[in-house]
Formats: structure tokens, sequence, C-alpha cells
């Protein structure tokens, strides 16, 4: 667990808010993230002669991670800017560049109330992560309507061209393969026979997109607070970029965010044809299936990345955190995953 | 193995010492992570990666780099001569063994495997494709083997991991 250092962010925070008498009387280090480190704060203080409490949220970078390099300001940016819209996003407060106050740089920000629905087997051996049919069904629609605002956002009114225009044609596909594959070869993972086949294929198989929108990147029950049956909250922004909307689609309707059979109900919350005419319906962007497919194999050479990251973290000893160690060795399972989908749709097929 | 045994060992105990015991309140419990970190360091000495699977990814990865080079050079002409020097190197009655000669031959194949790409539109559609499947098929074995090995992770109790009731067993 990482420690903060209580003093400094007391000071920082006191200053921030103009506040008096500040103390923090809680901190919590969310502990299910494997990524950014998330501390949840409870604040007492006084300001204007009034006494205060105040729940805030602070996502910092961690020395090393499964998302290796980081740069928590595109987060912070991202949701600035998106709370401007009507996608459900906690209100940001600040950013601190300065790694002297806390050895790293961190943004804070409201926090909001709710559930974030953990994936779990043993608390939950049903795998009905969200038994009530209501909320289940107002989720679903929240879902779609959250997933269809970010495609729909106008990222360059909102100031978010930093993130890097793919430009039109096959952009958006050669960007987050070319990105993903210089992260698997920093991790020294590209010169893995499966690595090299993956990589050739998909450089060969690009395909197009005229419709350049803001792409979460890992959007999925999992990754929002849930309260009331409704959305609060999108969370987990790491992956954010500007990109194709099928790669979110594609890494939506994913097997590992299905809810059980006979359901597979995506993300937990709803039939994937639904699913795909609901967002149809909501955003206007067609589902292209072949595109899809070709994201699928993505999203799993994604994986490769995250888990040789990981690997490479826990081997130069950037992170000696025992998650990195197990992390890492789901490389195995990535590799796997990534040969099985190519085996699956490219078995028998001509010129493959 | 993504690194070698030893490392690994070494990585699980470092991480054992420096960050799990530093927060362990009980002093009882600190010694028995002493003790897990002796335990592991004593097995890091009599254990090492089984050699029988880095010789199976050797013999099969070899195997696989030389159908690909071979089958390419029919269609295309001709071969990088780094590749034609591995393919005869690999013609040596010993031509190496272990980790490092492991990752040799599978940083050659990859380089099989880009060359083959760069140059598929060169081949018969039917020839581009059986190399497609050689290297396919090699990797699915090599994979599903990795699979069969690996102890899946209990994420859940790793990220959420609560202390059980006292009475509980």
């Amino acid at each position: 667990m990482t420690k903060i250092d209580q003093d400094q962010l007391t000071r920082y925070l006191a200053e921030k808010l103009g506040a008096e008498q500040l103390t923090i009387a809680g901190i919590e280090q969310n502990l299910e993230g494997w990524s950014m480190e998330t501390f949840s704060l409870n604040l007492a203080y006084v300001k204007d002669g009034r006494p205060l409490q105040q729940s805030l949220i602070l996502r910092k970078e961690p020395v090393s991670g499964l998302l290796d390099p980081y740069d928590c300001s595109i987060e912070y940016r991202v949701l600035t800017a998106l709370s401007r819209t009507e996608v459900a996003v906690p209100k940001t407060c600040w950013y601190e560049p300065d790694p002297k106050v806390l050895g790293l740089p961190f943004y804070v920000m409201e926090k909001v109330e709710g559930q974030v629905h953990f994936f779990s087997i043993s608390f939950d051996p049903n795998w009905r992560l969200i038994p009530n049919e209501q909320e289940r069904l107002s989720l679903a629609a929240d879902f779609v309507r959250n997933i269809s605002l970010i495609h729909n956002a106008d990222w360059r009114a909102l100031g978010l061209g930093f993130l890097g225009d793919p430009g039109p044609g096959k952009g958006s596909a050669r960007k987050q393969v070319e990105h993903w594959e210089e992260i698997i070869a920093r991790a020294g993972f590209r010169k893995k026979p499966v690595v090299a086949y993956a990589a050739n294929w998909l450089k060969d198989n690009l395909v197009d997109n005229d419709r350049v929108c803001l792409v979460h990147g890992d959007y999925r029950t999992g990754n929002y607070i849930a309260r009331d049956g409704h959305i609060a909250a999108v969370l987990d922004w790491e992956m954010v970029h500007l990109g194709d909307p099928m790669e979110d689609i594609s890494y939506i309707i994913g097997t590992p965010w299905r809810s059980a059979r006979p359901h597979l109900w995506v993300s937990h919350l709803l039939p994937q044809d639904e699913f795909f005419s609901r967002y149809e319906q909501a955003s206007g962007i067609p589902i292209d299936k072949a595109k899809l497919k070709f994201y699928h194999f993505l999203n799993n050479f994604k994986a490769v990345g995250i888990a040789g990251t990981a690997a490479h973290a826990f081997k130069t000893k950037a992170d000696l955190d025992l998650k990195a160690g197990v992390f890492g060795m789901t490389l195995y399972i990535q590799y796997f995953n990534l040969i099985r989908t190519f085996n699956k749709y490219l078995a028998g097929e001509k010129g493959a | 193995m993504f690194m070698s045994t030893d490392l690994y060992l070494k990585r699980i105990t470092q991480a054992l010492e420096k960050v799990v015991a530093p927060e362990i309140e009980s002093d009882r419990v600190r010694g028995q992570v002493f003790a897990v970190i002796n335990l592991i360091e004593q097995l890091a000495e009599k254990i090492e990666y089984k050699p029988a699977l880095i010789q199976q990814e050797i013999e099969m990865g070899s195997e696989t780099f030389r159908r690909v080079v071979q089958a390419v050079e029919k269609g295309v002409g001709d071969v990088p001569k780094d590749l034609q020097a591995f393919l005869q190197e690999l013609e040596r009655p010993d031509p190496g063994q272990g980790l490092g000669f492991r990752d040799r031959v599978e940083e050659m194949l990859c380089q099989a495997i880009d060359f083959f790409y760069a140059h598929r539109g060169r081949l018969e559609p039917a020839a581009a494709l059986e190399v497609d499947g050689l290297i396919r098929g090699y990797i699915t074995k090599i994979t599903t083997r990795d699979l069969g090995l690996l102890k899946p992770p209990n994420i859940e109790k790793i990220s959420r991991s609560k202390r059980p009731p006292k009475n509980s067993r």
C-alpha cells in the first residue's frame, strides 16, 4: 500500500480550499484498481468561520503500473472537459504536476457516492452482478446513453484535440496498433512469435474510420459508479483517446465482461442485439460488424500489452507489488486468448 | 516464462521483505513472512524452470522457423542473410540450449514472420495460407501448453481481500 505524506497533503488541501484547521479525518486506498492509485479522503475544516466536511477522491500516478507510462493530467483534462457535457463524470478540483507535493503528479475530484459493481464469483456464485431487475434495466439504459454521449461528444469544441486526431481512413486503427506494439516492445515482448504474428496481421488488415470519436477504452460495468439504479459517474479514463467508436463497442461486448450463461448479457446489463440496436438509435452510429472483428483482435493485443507491462515492472523491480508479479503471469492467458481469436476468425479463411 | 525462475523468486522475496513485512502489525505474522522468505530462498537454490519445456520450445520454434523460411524463400526467391545464417546454424549437431537459445530462436522466428508478412503478396495464395497456418499452428501449441501450466490467479481475493470473522474457519 502506498504511503501518502498526510502532513504535506493537509497543507496542500488547506491552501487549495482556502480552509483553516483542516484535518484529514479518514484516508483509504482503493485496492480494487490495479493501475492509477486512488485514495478516498474525508476532510473536516473551517471556512469563513463555518465548520465543513467534505469527501474527495485523489488519483495519483503510480511509480509503475499496468498502463505505463502514466500521465494523469490526461484523465483530469478529459473529465474537466466532459463536465460541460451530459456524460456522467465526477467534478474535478485540481491537478498537481509538482512531484514535490506527493512524490508524483496527482489530481483531486469530488467523491461521487454510490456502488461500483465488482466482478466476484465467491461473493456471487450465480454471477448475477446486478440481481435487481429494475436496477439492471435502468442501468442498461444509462450505460447505452453514456457511451453514446461519449462517442458524440464534440471533442474539438471541448478542447480535447490534444489527445491526437488520428485522421481519416486507416488512421484510427493504425495509431492504436502502433501504440500498443510500442508498449509491448518497451516491455520486451515484441520478440515473441505470437506478438509478431498479431502485429503483422493487424497492420495488414487495418480498418477505415472517418468518424473520429472520443473513445473511452475501458467502458464496462465495474468502471462506473451506480446510485439508485443510475450511472452517477463513468470512471477509469486511463485509456481514453481519439479513434474509432467501434473499438469501444468491440471492447464492451467482450467475453470477460459478460454475465453467466444462459444470458451472456453485455456488461451484465443487456443482450448483445439489444445493446446494438439501442446504441445505434441513441448514437446514430451504425454498428459495423466487420470492424468489430478487427477491434476484437486489437483488444486482445492490448491485453498482451497490459499484462506485459506488469511483467516488465516486476522483472525490472520498477514495481515490487506482488500484484504486478501475478498480473504479469496472466500474459500466458492473453497470448492464448490472442491466438484463439485468430484461430476462431481465420480458420479456413482464404488468404487469411 | 517471462523471466528466469530464480529472478522471479527473488522478486517475490524482495516484495515480501520490503513491501509486505513492514505493513504487518503482528510480530508473530511478520515472523511468519520472514520464514516464508527463507523457505523460498531455500527452494530457489534447488529448482529451475523445467528444461524439458525450454527444449520443447526450441525444437518446435526451430522447426517452424525452418519451414517458414524455406516456404517463403521458395515463393520470394531470396531471404535476408540473417535468416539464411540462422537456418544454417540450426543444421549444426548441437545448435544451442537453455533460455538464451530459446529466446534467440523466438527472435529469429519473429524476423521470419515479419519478412513473410512484408512479402506475402509475392507468394501463391495457397502457399501464403500454408505458411500462415504453420505459424498459427506452432503458436497455438505453445500457448495451449503454457495455459495448461498456469494456475489461474484469484483476482478477487487479491483485490478485495477481507479478514474472515474470527470464529470462521
